[in-house]
């Protein structure tokens, strides 16, 4: 975890609310646990009494509607809304049933948390309270407690139904596919059971499999760290190491970074087209086809990210010919909105932000080799030789002054619907021994860490062997009556949940403790056919669990969510009234759903956040503006750094995948929520504590 | 309303230092200044109150509207806080949390739930102080029987009640802990007359019981039938401190009272007090003011001084 500047000052606010508390409310605390008399038990039973009294308050506002209103919404959604085919309906259901959980829960508590107390000021019920002996913490702690029961309550009669329905949803979806099986195994049988594609296609094995499985799972599995896929072109591991390539014609492209304030001298910036920078491509050129293209072209652009002050950022391209030894060279038009130049005055660069160079080849029938590059030495920023594709040279006066692109150019396949895809070979390739490479290859590299506990099976060669399950979806631009083939194995794609058994060794070193990383690469190798893929496309198969446990634990996920949301707006409550308080929590709520977005701000320059450009000829006006802009921008980020981060909470992430959501991650969840809601009940007490009642 | 002997709440021994010679209540130079937004709108409500309530004693807050006798209540209940100056209560400073547990305290207003019915409040109010369900059920019971609710309401929502009827339930709420310190903040208001008499019994009652009472009120004739002593506060100051004989005692008439004092006698008496030339006035009989009259006397007298000195200024 890196801890910057505002990280450090987050812990240090926290610490010392916590420090505030204990200082002034060390007496409540202890009274919590504590009995100082026979007819003042502890504190904790205070709270519960207080809670309790809350709950029927809650209960008296009508609460018990919200089932029934979640339970009408829910099943209108479920009958209106179709499902992409049928192994999505389950999953469509848990999407719908516990987001109308989590909202409808979250809107009702925030209102009635908001609402509760201000109410108790005004009809002074808090003056009859507080004569008794009841500590203002106890008061506010009861409030969190109610409602929170009376979330738990909620969620637990809404959880039941939720089980209920996709019970039954998932016997009905078993007892059609069971049907539909049947009719088609009748139908093969009576064509007599041919496999010919001709005579019709085999009774459906997903069919079968979710008849007598159903769906209702809940898989558990390890996965590859985050930005632990990523598509690699085609690969040659017969190299060491082994050798990407992007292929000609494909929707393969390779990004190439530089570092950020791509300086040029001030010459350049009005040097005449011709004698301006420029960059160098370098590749080496694999022809895959027979006889090869007489000329191969590639399609470039540049682009600055996070200009300031000047024009948004914009691309701009040109398509070149490689020259004999794969060479070609290119002058931007428009070298200003991608370079940094000096100031006139203070010399230092104006900031143009990263440029990073995309590269496509449009040619078919190449593969134009990827060199990985090497970043400048830390220390002294010279630059570090290494086999490179990409270089610019801002002086063409000055030979010698190319600066390369930084290490790990960026492979990406074709993106479609947030997946990635990994396609065969096109006609006309050249396939099998002709070619020493891999087709186009998915890498999916899974840390050492985490194959320490990988169970493996006794197979009966007597061998060992673990389990690897691919989720992948497959589109079909030639040959749609062909099977789709992957690489390892040879796998019909009908079920596309397809399991693998993958010896022990390949898990690497015989001691847990010690495992290096694993790398499974997966690439489809039928013409015409490519597979799609997303991170947890490719997963280390573990024992599922309870489907009825993992439901149980996204509810807990939501109760977490409530609890917070409840301790905010009680929290906003304790001074002012149910106006300011909603107003206060919602813009609490509020920044801390979108603190990933408020955080970037600041990235995204002042003016130029919101649309703004100056234009090159920027006055004063503008630049105080923007200056002020950046620091509200940097206001509302430290802001957002500081309130509860309700991003943690995503119920369905796991359910929705038919995956477990493992007790760790829900117990680091419960931790985050008590590290967040403890500096908010501090804030509570201190607020609350001299507050005047009556 | 009952006038029944007090039963025992649960854990009423449980109530250290009841004799043990501390005042029930106890300010020095208690102050109390409302803040504003600007310097000139701060209200001062108290002003160097100094009182003390012994254990035992009925005492009664007096005072016009404004005159700062809730803000003293709550200052006690340590509902608000002094400006400057100390109170203590039961031997603790005032507002604290353990020494709440032997203070009931009756509001002005009935300030209840309204969504609770009159056993769910009890209930939730005996479970602030440590009571188990059977201790719980037992004190609901017998406060509800000896305010007088009657059972056909109990299962009622408080909103639903009638203003006395509420006001029956939060007198049970201020003695479900059988508490050493009564605080009546206008016990009788929106009680009927018999509800009223009820209560006057029902504070003497308390008093025999050994319990200390505070008790507020603008009914005078009910705070001279049952006070021990009182004082009147005007304007946040303490006016008048004292027992309530002393306080209505007509200094300069002579009062002898005697049971089976023969006609014969009382008119030896009276020739012989006829005899003096100083006696201008001889009326044999009670001789004595009412509270009423001393309430009014002294406000309209501090009024005038007021205006007086007013218009000396202009």
């Amino acid at each position: 975890m890196k801890f910057g500047a505002v990280e450090i000052t987050l812990y240090v606010i926290r610490g010392l609310l916590l420090l505030l508390f204990l200082a002034f409310g060390w007496r409540e605390l202890t009274l919590l646990l504590r009995r100082p008399a026979n007819n003042m038990g502890r504190g904790v039973s205070r709270v519960w009494a207080v809670g309790r009294t809350t709950f029927f308050e809650a209960w008296a506002g009508r609460v018990w509607l919200l089932p029934l209103m979640w339970l009408a919404a829910s099943i209108v959604m479920i009958f209106t809304v179709r499902p992409f085919d049928e192994s999505e309906r389950i999953p469509l259901y848990i999407r719908t049933l516990l987001s109308g959980q989590e909202i409808l829960l979250l809107v009702m508590l925030w209102v009635m948390a908001c609402v509760s107390l201000p109410r108790e000021r005004e009809r002074k019920t808090l003056v009859t309270n507080a004569s008794k002996p009841l500590s203002r913490l106890e008061i506010v702690l009861g409030k969190m407690a109610g409602f929170s029961a009376t979330a738990a309550l909620l969620l637990l009669v809404m959880g039941l139904c939720s089980a209920a329905i996709l019970y039954y949803s998932d016997y009905r979806l078993r007892v059609a596919s069971g049907e539909a099986y049947k009719i088609q195994l009748e139908d093969f049988s009576k064509r007599g059971g041919s496999g010919d594609t001709k005579a019709g296609a085999a009774p459906s094995a997903a069919l079968k499999r979710l008849s007598e499985e159903g769906s209702l799972f809940a898989y558990n599995y390890i996965t590859v760290p985050k930005d632990g896929m990523s598509i690699v072109g085609e690969i040659d591991l017969s190299q060491s190491p082994p050798v990407r390539y992007i292929k000609g014609g494909s929707a393969q492209k390779i990004t190439y970074r530089f570092a950020p304030n791509l300086v040029a001298d001030d010459i350049t910036q009005f040097a005449p087209y011709g004698s301006g920078p420029y960059f160098v491509f370098s590749y080496n050129v694999i022809p895959t086809q027979d006889p090869p293209p007489s000329k191969v072209e590639i399609q470039v652009s540049a682009v600055a990210r996070g200009v300031r002050g000047g024009a948004p950022p914009q691309a701009q391209g040109r398509v070149l010919t490689l020259k004999s030894g794969g060479y070609a060279g290119w002058e931007p038009e428009h070298p200003e909105w991608f370079l940094s130049y000096r100031g006139d005055r203070s010399g230092e660069p104006n900031n143009a932000g990263e440029v990073s160079v995309d590269v496509q080849c449009t040619t078919p029938g190449v593969l134009l080799e990827v060199r990985e590059g090497a970043d400048p030495d830390p220390v002294t920023g010279a630059v570090v030789p290494a086999p490179y594709n990409v270089a610019f040279v801002a002086d063409r006066t000055k030979p010698g002054t190319g600066v390369p692109h930084r290490a790990g150019p960026v492979v990406h396949g074709f993106e479609r619907r947030e997946r990635q895809e990994v396609a065969g070979p096109k006609a006309g390739e050249l396939v099998g021994e002709k070619r020493a490479y891999a087709p186009e290859t998915a890498v999916f590299r899974f840390a050492g860490k985490d194959l320490k506990n990988v169970p493996v099976e006794k197979k009966a060669d007597g061998k060992s062997y673990f389990k690897v399950s691919m989720l992948l979806d497959t589109y079909m631009s030639e040959h749609p009556e062909a099977p789709t083939f992957a690489m390892l194995r040879v796998l019909t794609m009908d079920t596309r949940l397809m399991t693998v058994d993958v010896p022990e060794e390949f898990l690497g070193n015989p001691d847990p403790a010690n495992r290096g990383d694993m790398i499974v690469m997966v690439s489809c190798i039928t013409q015409g056919h490519s597979v799609s893929v997303i991170e947890d496309s490719v997963r280390i198969e573990k024992p599922a669990s309870r489907f009825i446990v993992n439901l149980f634990k996204s509810e807990v996920v939501i109760f977490l969510e409530a609890v917070l949301l409840i301790a905010i707006s009680v929290t906003c409550s304790v001074r002012v009234g149910w106006p300011v308080a909603m107003l206060c929590s919602t813009a609490v709520f509020t920044f801390g759903y979108f603190v990933e977005f408020i955080k970037t701000l600041p990235n995204l320059g002042g003016l130029t956040a919101l649309n703004y450009y100056g234009g090159p000829q920027t006055g004063q006006a503008y630049a105080f503006f923007d200056l002020l802009t950046l620091w509200l921008w940097r206001l509302l980020a430290a802001i957002a750094s500081f309130v509860p981060d309700f991003t943690i909470f995503k119920p369905d992430a796991f359910i929705m995948k038919l995956q477990n959501m493992p007790w760790l991650t829900l117990g680091s969840l419960t931790l985050s929520t008590a590290l967040f809601i403890l500096p908010v009940i501090a804030i509570a007490y201190l607020l609350f504590r001299k507050q005047e009642l009556g | 309303m009952t006038t029944e002997a007090l039963s025992p709440a649960p854990d009423s021994a449980s109530s250290p230092g009841r004799n043990d010679g501390i005042p029930a209540i106890e300010t020095v130079n208690l102050t109390k200044v409302y803040p504003g937004f600007f310097k000139n709108q701060s209200v001062t409500a108290l002003q160097g109150l100094n009182l003390t309530v012994n254990r035992g004693e009925i005492f009664g807050l007096l005072g016009p509207n404004g005159s700062g006798k809730t803000t003293t209540i709550k200052l006690l209940l340590g509902l608000i806080n002094a400006t400057s100056g100390s109170a203590a209560v039961l031997g603790k400073a005032a507002g604290d949390q353990i020494s709440r547990r032997n203070i009931g305290y009756l509001p002005e207003e009935t300030y209840l739930y309204r969504f609770l019915n009159a056993r769910q409040t009890l209930d939730f109010y005996a479970r602030l102080f440590n009571m188990n369900r059977a201790q719980r059920a037992r004190a609901i019971e017998f406060y509800l029987d000896f305010v007088g609710l009657d059972p056909a309401v109990r299962r009622r929502r408080i909103g639903t009640y009638s203003k006395g009827q509420a006001r029956r339930v939060g007198l049970a709420q201020a003695l479900l802990n059988d508490p050493d310190l009564v605080i009546l903040d206008e016990p009788t208001s929106g009680l009927d007359p018999l509800g009223t008499l009820e209560m006057k019994n029902l504070i003497k009652e308390l008093k025999r019981a050994g319990k200390t009472v505070l008790l507020s009120s603008h009914q005078l004739a009910d705070v001279e039938d049952v006070c021990d002593r009182i004082c009147i506060l005007y304007r946040g100051k303490l006016e008048v401190e004292g027992s309530i004989d002393q306080l209505l005692e007509v200094r300069d008439v002579f009062k002898v009272e005697a049971r089976n004092v023969s006609v014969e006698m009382q008119n030896q008496v009276v020739a012989l007090l006829k005899g003096s030339s100083e006696i201008s006035e001889i009326n044999p009989g009670v001789q004595r003011s009412r509270l009423e009259d001393l309430f009014k006397r002294m406000v309209l007298e501090k009024r005038a001084a007021e205006k007086a000195g007013g218009r000396a200024k202009r």
